[in-house]
């Protein structure tokens, strides 16, 4: 485990609830109004320009958010921009990337990137595994990227936000405009502790933007841009529920389960997401509650048309959105009342004075990897690569019941492992493991094994699960054994490493 | 052509859109050679080369060129792929291979028979966890005439090592001489029941009956009537042989014989295998249905069919099962005797009666049995 990243401290995993920071959040510099132009306008040309007025240097940190999704255009104009420039040895803090974001590579390779600190997956992910990435992966969970800031483990210099509609002011949404993609969130932190926020648009209206998402007084410029998405991208096809007969069997058992077990009743909450079997699962509970007459509390998005169409049939009063999916999630949330943006803050936050995800009857997630004692891996695979972002992955951990949605085996690899390739989760916060061939409850949750006895459902235990995989796929397979240099670095929530990704071939 | 044979074989499937299945390659070399490429090598490249190498050993090491491409096969797929492309290349027999001896049971629900194809190996492993009732194995329809050779050795590795769970497993072969082949192929692996299409006359069940005789096996049968000549003599086929157990249409087969553009036009074909099914003693089994994503329109047709007084229909996604399952459910108020009838049954038997009344009606054993079934058939999942 280093104890270092990127010429910063790290402090060793403590335990869920171990760590205990003191002293006081880090701040944006102060600045004052008197300097910005009284008529309110405050546009710059273009983005090279405003790089330039921002003070763009060598070695200075650059962020951008993602709810461009695989969309973005930003990221690549951004780059060129401060290539351009001759700028060099940046860290990008991206809130996450995209296989969009691959052409960016050539940045790493031309020295304008030093390295990302963000969530690396896909072609970036790989690249990094490669060992080609100058500098140490930071992969941290979206509460946790918030708190990075707050604690000044890095300090955002320049934040360039994607503003699918925006004021000459600043104030910004992304309810609107050619490009909209729904909800802002990942960019709140961005633009509330960055030295310096530039907004940029393709959809500039007149003052004031409103109801804007994020206040034009946190934003230095405003620069108009021909394009900044793709909104065929922003949103992909993820509404369509999967046909892979195997998730759809763990969705239904994952539903059997919370219906059994009690936990669907009035006034629930839960996570929904668009993975395949995430988005199967609310398609089933949504199903589950028109025929009982049960109406949720609220539900955390990820919003879908699924959860759209749930808000609209009074089956939740609320939709609290991290991230807008689909089209029908954009529409909503600039019609429906009911459908509320959050930020990372809000949901997941690690000093926040509490959040929303510890409030969740029901987080359903995936895993690459699970083991014995249900600690679980989300970022790389068995045979060491590095393919995916934690997200909001760990925060969502703290629910009242976290359920991992995972089959028992992926290409011959069996998921239920003695050894972890990487420690992402502790198992005391993962209360069932659901898949195709039954489900394994935390021996913890004796409360959970007295509430489903006596129903038809498949009990196992993980061991069962792991040793029926294991005769399907002739084994474990060989365990890759780290060696070589590390190449990231898994933080949790509180900011302490937990563990060490190492160089792939 | 090289001696008489093909310079190259190939056998299976590789590309970035496979999963679960390897492509062998074998051609004739100076001496043996062997190659993995593996999208899962770090973790099983060594044990899929000492898989083929032990294959190849058994075989006395034969001078070949043999590339495996694998795309996460598991290894009772690489040992079928690995097995039929040295026999398609080499000549002669796939190697012996027996599997869990099952027992056929003449007696069981079969509401739902989930297909699946019979070359398509990704689907095989996770087949027996919907609790379909019934599992076919393909050989016919869904194998194309060039891969026939690939499918039997697929279909018999998979019957030797896979659990189906609840699922009575079947294999559909083919009709004529490759059905012949079919069934040297697979027969000792234990399949419960073969299904025969293309059925016409009682010959070609008795045929089928005879050759299982002599591979031992036994296995029941269910025949598929899909042609015209077919229908005409259903009683005379359902009375064939004492293996058969069940009659099915073929919907499609059997319209294009009748040169008919709509469905309806199969109405008198289900008519005639219903009575010829009842007057034997068998079970009238009904065709797939072609709605696969919408469960209240299957639950329909199995309703309908159930209604006819067939006992179960085809499935093509392991999604159709459960729809499928509530189609054929008995009203709550059958359940309930049925209830009423194991508990009472299950108490004289207890206490040393062997027959009793329950709601006015004798109860002996196999009224005891088809209460237990009407129960397992509310139990829709």
């Amino acid at each position: 485990m280093p104890s270092e990243a990127n010429g910063r401290i790290l402090s060793p995993y403590q335990g869920v609830g171990g760590f205990k920071p003191s002293g006081r959040h880090a701040g944006p510099p102060i600045k004052r109004g008197a300097d910005f132009p009284g008529n309110g306008d405050k546009r710059t040309l273009n983005l090279k320009e405003a790089l330039v007025r921002a003070g763009l240097k060598d070695g200075m940190t650059v962020s951008t958010h993602h709810h461009f999704r695989n969309g973005d255009f930003l990221a690549e104009q951004l780059f060129s921009a401060a290539h351009e420039l001759g700028i060099k040895n940046l860290t990008w803090f991206p809130s996450a990337v995209f296989p969009c974001h691959e052409p960016l590579i050539r940045f790493i390779e031309a020295g304008t990137i030093h390295h990302i600190e963000g969530s690396l997956n896909g072609p970036l992910g790989a690249y990094a595994s490669q060992g080609k990435m100058p500098g140490l992966g930071v992969l941290r969970s979206h509460g946790s990227r918030y708190r990075a800031l707050q604690d000044g483990d890095l300090r955002v210099d320049i934040a360039v936000i994607a503003a699918p509609s925006c004021d000459p002011f600043g104030n910004m949404t992304g309810a609107t405009g050619p490009s909209a993609c729904g909800v802002l969130g990942f960019a709140v932190a961005d633009a509330q502790y960055a030295d310096h926020v530039i907004a940029v648009t393709d959809n500039l209206v007149p003052f004031p933007c409103a109801p804007w998402q994020i206040s034009g007084n946190l934003v230095d410029q405003v620069v108009v841009a021909e394009r900044i998405g793709d909104p065929t991208q922003i949103v992909s096809g993820t509404t369509q529920i999967t046909r892979s007969p195997e998730r759809l069997r763990i969705a239904e058992l994952a539903t059997q389960f919370v219906k059994a077990a009690g936990v669907l009743r009035d006034g629930w909450s839960f996570q929904a997401g668009a993975g395949g079997t995430s988005l199967a699962f609310t398609v089933f509970v949504a199903d589950e509650m028109r025929r009982g007459g049960i109406r949720a509390g609220f539900v955390r998005g990820g919003s879908t048309a699924v959860v759209v169409k749930m808000l609209e049939d009074g089956l939740t009063p609320v939709i609290l959105d991290g991230q807008t999916f689909d089209l029908d999630g954009v529409s909503s949330v600039r019609e429906n009342p009911g459908h509320v943006m959050t930020s990372p803050f809000n949901s997941y936050n690690y000093h926040g004075k509490g959040n929303i995800a510890t409030m969740l009857d029901v987080a359903i997630l995936g895993a690459t990897e699970v083991d014995l004692n249900f600690n679980a891996n989300v970022v790389s695979h068995s045979d060491g690569q590095l393919l995916h972002g934690i997200g909001g992955w760990q925060d969502a951990l703290f629910s009242k019941c976290t359920i991992l949605a995972v089959p028992t085996f992926r290409n011959r690899v069996p998921i239920i492992r003695d050894q972890l390739t990487t420690m992402c989760g502790p198992g005391e916060l993962v209360d069932v493991v659901v898949t195709e061939r039954g489900i394994a409850i935390n021996p913890r949750r004796q409360d959970l094994m007295d509430a489903v006895q006596g129903s038809d459902l498949p009990i196992r235990s993980l061991e069962e699960l792991k040793a029926g995989a294991e005769a399907l796929c002739g084994g474990p397979g060989r365990t890759v054994s780290p060696n070589g240099e590390p190449v990231a670095v898994v933080t949790w929530v509180d900011g302490t490493a937990l563990d060490t990704l190492y160089k792939t071939s | 052509m090289v001696g008489g044979r093909l310079a190259i074989t190939r056998v299976g499937f590789a590309g970035p859109s496979v999963r679960s299945d390897v492509l062998v390659t074998v051609e004739d070399a100076p001496a043996l050679n062997v190659q993995v490429e593996s999208t899962v090598y770090a973790m099983y490249g060594d044990e899929i080369r000492a898989q083929a190498l032990a294959i190849l050993n058994a075989i006395g090491n034969p001078p070949l060129q043999v590339l495996l491409e694998d795309s996460g096969a598991l290894p009772f797929m690489i040992q079928a792929r690995l097995e039929a492309a040295l026999v398609k290349h080499l000549g002669g027999d796939l190697p012996a291979l027996a599997g869990p001896q099952r027992e056929p049971k003449r007696d069981r629900l079969r509401r739902s028979r989930l297909y699946i194809p019979g070359n398509q190996p990704k689907f095989m492993p996770n087949a027996g966890i919907y609790g379909a009732d019934c599992l076919i194995l393909d050989l016919e329809d869904s194998v194309p005439i060039s891969e026939k050779h690939a499918a039997r050795s697929m279909v018999r590795h998979a019957l030797a090592t896979l659990d189906f769970g609840v699922s009575e497993v079947m294999v559909r072969i083919n009709s004529g001489d490759l059905g012949d082949q079919d069934l040297a192929a697979i027969a000792a692996c234990s399949p419960e029941v073969i299904v025969v299409p293309k059925v016409e006359s009682p010959d070609d069940l008795r045929a089928v009956a005879a050759r299982l005789d002599e591979l031992e096996s036994p296995a029941n049968i269910v025949a598929i009537l899909e042609t015209s000549l077919g229908v005409q003599r259903a009683y005379e086929i359902a009375t064939a042989t004492p293996r058969l157990i069940a009659i099915s249409p073929g919907v499609e087969d059997y319209l294009a014989d009748l040169r008919a553009t709509d469905r309806e036009a199969t109405v008198w074909a289900h008519g005639a295998i219903l009575n010829a099914c009842r007057a034997a003693r068998i079970s009238p089994l009904a065709s797939v249905t072609a709605e696969i994503h919408e469960p209240e329109r299957i639950e329909g047709y199995a309703y309908k069919m159930a209604c006819y007084g067939f006992d179960g229909v085809g499935c093509l996604h392991p999604g159709q099962i459960a729809p499928v399952h509530r189609g054929f459910a008995p009203t709550e108020e059958v359940l309930e005797e049925a209830r009423d009838v194991v508990i009472e049954f299950e108490r004289a038997i207890g206490s040393g009666q062997g027959a009793i009344r329950v709601h006015g009606r004798m109860v002996d054993e196999p009224v005891y049995q088809r209460a237990l079934q009407t129960l397992q058939r509310g139990s829709t999942r």
